[in-house]
Order: structure tokens, then sequence, then C-alpha cells
């Protein structure tokens, strides 16, 4: 029953992000080929005024506001998927399924893990495709020997490759799993129940914040933790320790850690509250 | 032996079953201490005016709400799974994702409910010819409400609770809906419908229960009410609810 449900879920969520991840590709390779025309035509800055210019512009900035667009629709698709199915009108069909609490809760988390890892994935990939139109060889050459200067011997690319993977897979689905408690809670609010929605989201990180200082005062290896963003950008600007390296494992364990139980919080608060305080209107 | 041991009890066991059932909406009470038992292979009219209770009443035998007090059990067992691979709901709402169209939604039923019988929805469609690959979202109001109570009726349930299914149709409709119920039912389930709409299907309730306030003020066979009171159900009702 689960893989039907998780069936039925990516199915409407796609419907959705499937058609946003193929223009971001051709977008991608369109504002990749149009800065090539222009660099063969020796319009470097493709700022100036010239057409080419001009239209490789407007592509790559249509790209960027699609990839943004592209990164908030997978928030409001994996949350109204969530919200829609459980406590709107849809509601009276799925929760008389014959499915636990448990099924659609983690059908639901798991559905809005995958799309962010998808859209991730899709970025990366049009990125690549852009880069690949735009790039020579030599350039290539150039930017992995740039690659090599900066990390040299002192870490894998792989290793830190994996690192950020998790980090992000875990950081993704803390705040997917942080949204669907806020909106259950929120639920059990007789009327303005997006407003306790946002309260309980804000309420939350509030104390997500003070508990991540605690833990810092405890011990500087917690002071990279919760917070997907920083964790990326400290590994990758070389803010660990004042320059780029991997985290210790000591530091992993706390950040992702940390996360884990956030996360199995979080589901555990949902399921409760859906399952004994269910009141859909 | 033991089979027809099994079969007898599931045959004598109550269907549905209120014990003490109350719900509190804040400080509005909605059911009060409410006992009630029906038994399978009946179909019971659940009477009462907007706000007696019975949607409420409905919704907990579908774990769409938490009862204050008391309890509500399906064929035995309070609402989860098992309950609900046993009852087939019709809300008095919209409930289908819009973003389907009819094949689909046949798919949908197909997968999560074992006793659905895909050849009697799609019997039932063609005769009311529908567009396979049209999409809800693109239907009428009446038309919707149509494929709601088909799939709801091609289940091989053992308790149908169907609530306000004639309420807000033009007459035609109305008997589509009433000819797709007493047409469809499997003859051993449980049948409970929940109207204000007494005259229109009076005639094929087996019994009564009139919902006053959150309270049951009557719970008898239609026969019985008719012969007690010399007049219909619907006058007996106007006179129970007058304002």
């Amino acid at each position: 029953m689960f893989r039907k449900l998780l069936k039925y879920d990516m199915k409407e969520v796609g419907m959705v992000m499937l058609p946003l991840y193929a223009a971001m590709l051709v977008l991608a390779a369109a504002a990749g080929l149009s800065m090539r025309f222009s660099i063969m035509k020796g319009t470097r800055d493709f700022v100036a005024s010239t057409v080419p210019g001009v239209v490789t512009l407007i592509l790559m900035l249509v790209y960027g506001a699609l990839i943004l667009g592209m990164a908030v629709m997978t928030l409001v698709m994996t949350t109204r998927n969530f919200r829609d199915n459980l406590l709107g009108s849809r509601g009276y069909l799925m929760n008389t399924l014959p499915v636990t609490t448990q099924s659609q809760v983690l059908s639901k988390s798991l559905n809005g893990l995958i799309w962010i890892a998808l859209g991730g994935a899709a970025s990366a990939v049009s990125g690549t495709i852009a880069l690949l139109f735009i790039m020579r060889k030599q350039d290539w050459a150039e930017f992995f020997q740039t690659m090599n200067e900066m990390f040299g011997d002192r870490m894998s690319p792989w290793m830190m490759l994996l690192q950020l993977v998790i980090l992000f897979v875990l950081g993704a689905l803390q705040i997917v799993t942080k949204i669907f408690v806020s909106i259950s809670v929120g639920n059990l609010w007789r009327s303005k129940r997006g407003l306790g929605a946002v309260l309980m989201f804000v309420g939350l990180t509030v104390l997500q914040t003070l508990i991540g200082n605690r833990l810092t005062h405890l011990t500087p290896d917690a002071s990279i933790s919760y917070s997907l963003m920083g964790n990326g950008i400290s590994m990758v600007f070389g803010l660990n320790g004042g320059e780029a390296g991997l985290f210790t494992a000591r530091q992993m364990g706390f950040a992702a850690g940390q996360d884990i139980v956030y996360i199995v919080l979080f589901l555990i608060g949902t399921i409760w509250v859906l399952r004994n305080k269910m009141d859909l209107q | 032996m033991e089979e027809l041991k099994k079969e007898m009890d599931t045959i004598q066991q109550p269907a549905f079953e209120c014990r003490k059932l109350t719900m509190r909406y804040g400080k509005t009470l909605a059911l009060d201490a409410v006992d009630l038992t029906l038994m399978p292979g009946r179909i019971v009219g659940l009477l009462g005016p907007n706000g007696s209770g019975k949607t409420t009443m409905i919704k907990l035998a579908n774990g769409l709400l938490q009862p204050t007090s008391g309890e509500i059990l399906i064929a035995g067992s309070a609402p989860g799974p098992e309950s609900k691979s046993l009852v087939a709901y019709l809300p008095d709402r919209d409930f289908l994702p819009p973003y389907m169209n009819v094949t689909q939604l046949l798919e949908f039923y197909s997968d999560f409910f074992a006793d659905f019988d895909r050849e009697r929805a799609e019997k039932l469609l063609d005769s009311l010819g529908f567009e396979p690959k049209q999409k809800l979202k693109a239907m009428s109001k009446g038309t919707k409400e149509k494929i709601q109570l088909v799939l709801t009726m091609s289940r091989r349930a053992k308790i149908y609770l169907l609530d306000e299914p004639i309420a807000g149709v033009d007459p035609a409709a109305r008997d589509f809906i009433i000819r797709t119920i007493i047409g469809n039912y499997a003859e051993d389930a449980l049948v409970v419908i929940s109207t204000h709409l007494i005259a229109d299907i009076e005639t094929v309730l087996d019994e009564v229960v009139f919902l006053k306030k959150g309270h049951i003020v009557l719970h008898k066979q239609s026969d019985e009410v008719i012969a007690e009171n010399g007049k219909d159900i619907d006058h007996v009702f106007r006179e129970v609810f007058a304002c």
C-alpha cells in the first residue's frame, strides 16, 4: 500500500515539476548556445548592447528565475500534497483508504525528499549542459587545475560531495517534516489554521536555534550544525577552520545527528496529531 | 462447521455501534452520549435537520474526527485501516482529486480497495456516457457527484455510509442516485443514508433514526413508524422537528 501511496503522491507533484525540469534543461542549452555564439562573435562582454549579448543575458536571467521558481514550487507542491490530501477536501478520500497514518505521512515525506533531490539533480544537469556549450577544452583544463590548487591533497572532491549530499538530504527532510508537523498542529485551531501553522513553524525554528546555540556552547563541533545552507556554504567557501576542507567525523555526527533527531520528532508529532486529533472540516 | 460458526458470528455482530458517543466542537455539543446499534442487511435513514449531528456521526465512523468521549465501532473494531476496508463512504462534498480523469479514478479505486468491482463501475459509467479521458476538473458539479456515487457504490462493501447523497441535485439526478444505491448495494450490507429530504427515500428505508440536537429521539422500523402514526415518515419527521 505504501508504494501505491507514493506512486500517486509522485504523480501529483510530477505533473507540475517535470515540465519545469524540461524547461530548465531547454533554457540552459539555449543560454549556453547563445553565450557560445556571443563568444565566437568576439563579444565576450555579453552585457554589451549587441543583439546576441542581450539575448544571452535575457536567457540567463530567465534560466536563473526558473531555477529559483523550481525551488519554490518544489516546496509549495510537497506542502500542498500533504495539506490537500490529508487535511483538505481530498482528505475525505485519502483518510478513508485502508492504510495506516504512518504510511500516509511517510509517503508524503519521502515524496518531498525525492522531489527536492530531483530538483537538485535537474539544476546540476542543466548547469552542466550550459557549461558544456560555453566552456572549451582548455577552459575545462584550467577549471580542474584551479580546483586542484584550491583543495590540493587536503581532501577528495568525492568525499566532499558525499558529505554535502548527506547533509543536503537530511536537511531537506528535516525542513519537509517540520512543515508537515506545523501544518498538522495548525489544523487543531478551529479557525485561521494557516496562521496556526506559520506560528508553529516559526516557534519550532526559534527553538531549534536556541538548542543549536546551547550545543555550540557545549562543544565547538556543533557549530556547523542544523543549517543546510550554512553547512554547504561553510564547506565550499572554506569557512570550516579558515580553509576549504572536509568536516570531521564528530562535526558530521553532530550535524547529521541533530537532523535525524528532529526528523524523527517531527514525524512522530505529525503521526500523533493526525491519528489522535484528526479534525477534517 | 468452524466456518459456519464464524459466519453466524459475523451475521449477528452489529455492523455499526455507538456507545455513549459524545462529540463537542468547543462549547457546541454535536453528539450527546449517543447509543445506537445497526445490524447488517438493512437500509437505514439517518434523519435530522441541518446541525443535528448526522455528518459528525458519519465522520466519526470514518475516523475523520475523534470523539470527545465514548466509542464508535465498525463491525466490532474502532475506525482504522481494518474498518476502512469494510466501509464505502460518500461524503457530502467533492472529494476526488480534480486532476484525475475517469480511467485514472478507476485505477485508483482498484489499487486501494480490494472490494472494488471495476467492471460494474465501467458499466455504470458507460451507461452515463462518460469520456474515459475527461478530467474531473472539467466536469460540472452534478456530473462529479454521479461519478463519486458510482465509485462508492461499485465497492462490494459491508457498510455504505452515504452523507446527504440527494441534497442539492435536480429530481432526475435524484432518481438516478436512488436507483444506483438500490441497484448496487450488497444485500448483506448495511446502508446508512443521512438526509433531511425524507419524501424521496422513505420508501426504500427499512429503519429510521431521528437525530435532534445530538440526541436520538426515535429509532424504529419504518413500517412500525408508519403503522403507529398512521402517516408516512416525512409527515412524522415534520411533526418531530417542527420549529
